[in-house]
């Protein structure tokens, strides 16, 4: 690119920057009459390098004071790809322009979708909240509602909501910047050197960028108007919520955890029957998986606990999945899958008495791998008094 | 909404149901909420479970609850309508409980899930 823009004269028409056809003064003069840019065109033709059907005025080639220029690049395509084609030197003038018109790198709202998705899209499926006829799933505001009920939300978290919510400054800037003239303006027909040509580009790159700042800027607006629609306790909250990196409502939670966040869920305690029908009763665990980078990993029981698939009683083992494949790439659907097959396993996975693939089986017949858990101290009557009431489940009760 | 009031009774639900509407929760996978449909007195009696079940699903559903639905049909396909654990057999009564909403009124809950066994095991 730099040893384009610092070679010969150009000569730029309609777009087109036409670099000169360089050939030997000997060569040149013997030639003459076949650099005629129509005698290229009919050459051409004949090598079927251009269709039959082109005219003859074709712009291919140009002869401008005794030189021929053969048409080369887009102008603007140089402008529009310079950022992939001289990263290093796109990012220095993209920094000191936004220095140059002070953009305060804290204009970005770092509202971390990750945890809006977590809070707002996959709580609400694993949260029960409504009574009565009123059952629904619980929407944003009602969320907002019960963290606001669990947590004392410090004051300085709604000041700073204030402040994005001050959507003025942001407008100012905007103005002020579209007030230069950042259009993007061809170089006039002629014959360019290399010094002018670099004078406009530099210009028209500088406009460009500007260009695509305000842009950004204009969605990062959009965003904020966005939120301003929400109340500014929301705000509020998913700031609170981002710093403090951690939540647990109705048994469901998260925590950040490295680059990510793991998130859970409690199954409360619950009762698994075996292939002869005997019952075994089993406390709460937290089954959770990482979200990080957008990738969903696999879904593990984070607590010390002992289950038939897992291999063995300790914290943060891996669920044993059987064929289960847990969607990895990170969305509300996906989590939502993800927990429905961790959370399946652990509750109703318990099925196959003629195939059993777990690690432990209940009764103590069967291990696989290393394992060699029993569970005889958990086993209980069906007629033990939580069973009778309902207070205990008998989860995978459906098995014969 | 206050909790509502459920009532421990010996009495047979059989003799209510006659007198009280019945509200029908189908609960997809392992989440907490599901489709709630409502069924007027007269409306219910001698239908299967399974037959409520499909024709609550078949109800032309808000945008919100559609969601919920997409979720049961998910379930349901090659999956197990259970009440605690256990496979639903005919007779709805055997699963309803009475409640009572904050106004005083009463009604006949009942509270399905609808599961696609997922079977561990090792790959």
């Amino acid at each position: 690119m730099k040893e384009l823009l610092e070679s010969d004269n150009f000569y730029a028409k309609s777009g087109f920057l036409y670099l000169p056809l360089k050939l030997d003064s000997e060569i040149k003069t013997d030639l003459e009459h076949e650099l005629k840019p129509e005698s290229l065109i009919a050459r051409f033709k004949s090598l079927d390098f251009l269709s039959r059907d082109e005219p003859e005025t074709n712009e291919l080639f140009l002869e401008k004071n005794g030189q021929t220029f053969v048409k080369g690049i887009n102008i603007l395509s140089l402008i529009e790809t310079y950022e992939s084609l001289e990263p290093r030197d796109y990012e220095k003038k993209r920094t000191s322009l936004l220095k140059k018109y002070s953009f305060n790198p804290e204009t970005k709202v770092h509202i971390d979708s990750a945890l809006e998705t977590i809070v707002f899209e996959v709580m609400p499926y694993f949260i029960k909240t409504n009574k009565g006829l009123e059952r629904k799933r619980i929407d944003k505001k009602g969320i907002i509602d019960l963290i606001n009920e669990k947590e004392i939300i410090p004051q300085e978290y709604f000041s700073k909501a204030e402040k994005l919510y001050d959507l003025s400054s942001l407008r100012n800037k905007i103005e002020a910047l579209e007030k230069d003239d950042l259009q993007l303006k061809l170089p006039k027909e002629e014959i360019i050197s290399p010094n002018k040509f670099r004078t406009w580009f530099d210009k028209t790159l500088e406009s460009f960028i500007l260009s695509k700042e305000i842009d950004f800027l204009k969605s990062e607006l959009d965003e904020r108007s966005e939120l301003a629609k929400n109340n500014k306790q929301y705000l509020a909250t998913i700031l609170y919520l981002k710093d403090k990196a951690s939540l647990e409502i109705e048994g469901f939670g998260f925590y950040e955890q490295g680059d990510g966040y793991m998130v859970y869920k409690h199954t409360g305690p619950y009762a698994l029957k075996d292939f002869d029908g005997k019952i075994y009763r089993f406390e709460d665990c937290k089954v959770g998986m990482k979200v990080a980078d957008d990738h969903i990993y696999s879904p593990a029981v984070l607590n010390n606990y002992k289950h038939p698939f897992l291999e063995y009683s300790r914290s943060n083992q891996t669920i044993c999945l059987g064929h289960a494949k847990i969607p990895r790439e990170f969305s509300k659907k996906n989590l939502i899958k993800a927990f429905e097959i961790g959370l399946g396993v652990i509750l109703q996975g318990y099925t196959n008495e003629r195939n059993f693939g777990g690690y432990n089986r209940l009764d103590g017949r069967v291990h696989h791998g290393d394992a060699r858990e029993t569970f005889y101290e958990y086993k209980i009557l069906r007629t033990d008094p939580q069973i009778i009431s309902g207070e205990l489940e008998i989860t995978n009760d459906f098995i014969q | 909404m206050k909790q509502p009031k459920i009532e421990q009774t010996t009495k047979p639900l059989e003799s209510l149901e006659d007198k009280l509407p019945l509200v029908l929760e189908v609960i997809p996978g392992q989440a907490s909420e599901g489709l709630v449909d409502i069924y007027d007195v007269g409306t219910y009696a001698g239908v299967s479970v399974n037959q409520l079940v499909q024709n609550s699903l078949k109800k032309d559903w808000s945008l919100e609850d559609q969601q919920i639905l997409g979720d049961i049909n998910y379930q349901l396909s090659e999956g197990k309508i259970l009440y605690k654990g256990q496979e639903v057999q005919s007779n709805i009564m055997d699963y309803a409980v009475k409640e009572t909403t904050a106004e005083g009124e009463d009604y006949l809950y009942v509270r399905l899930k609808v599961i696609k066994p997922q079977e561990g095991g090792l790959q």
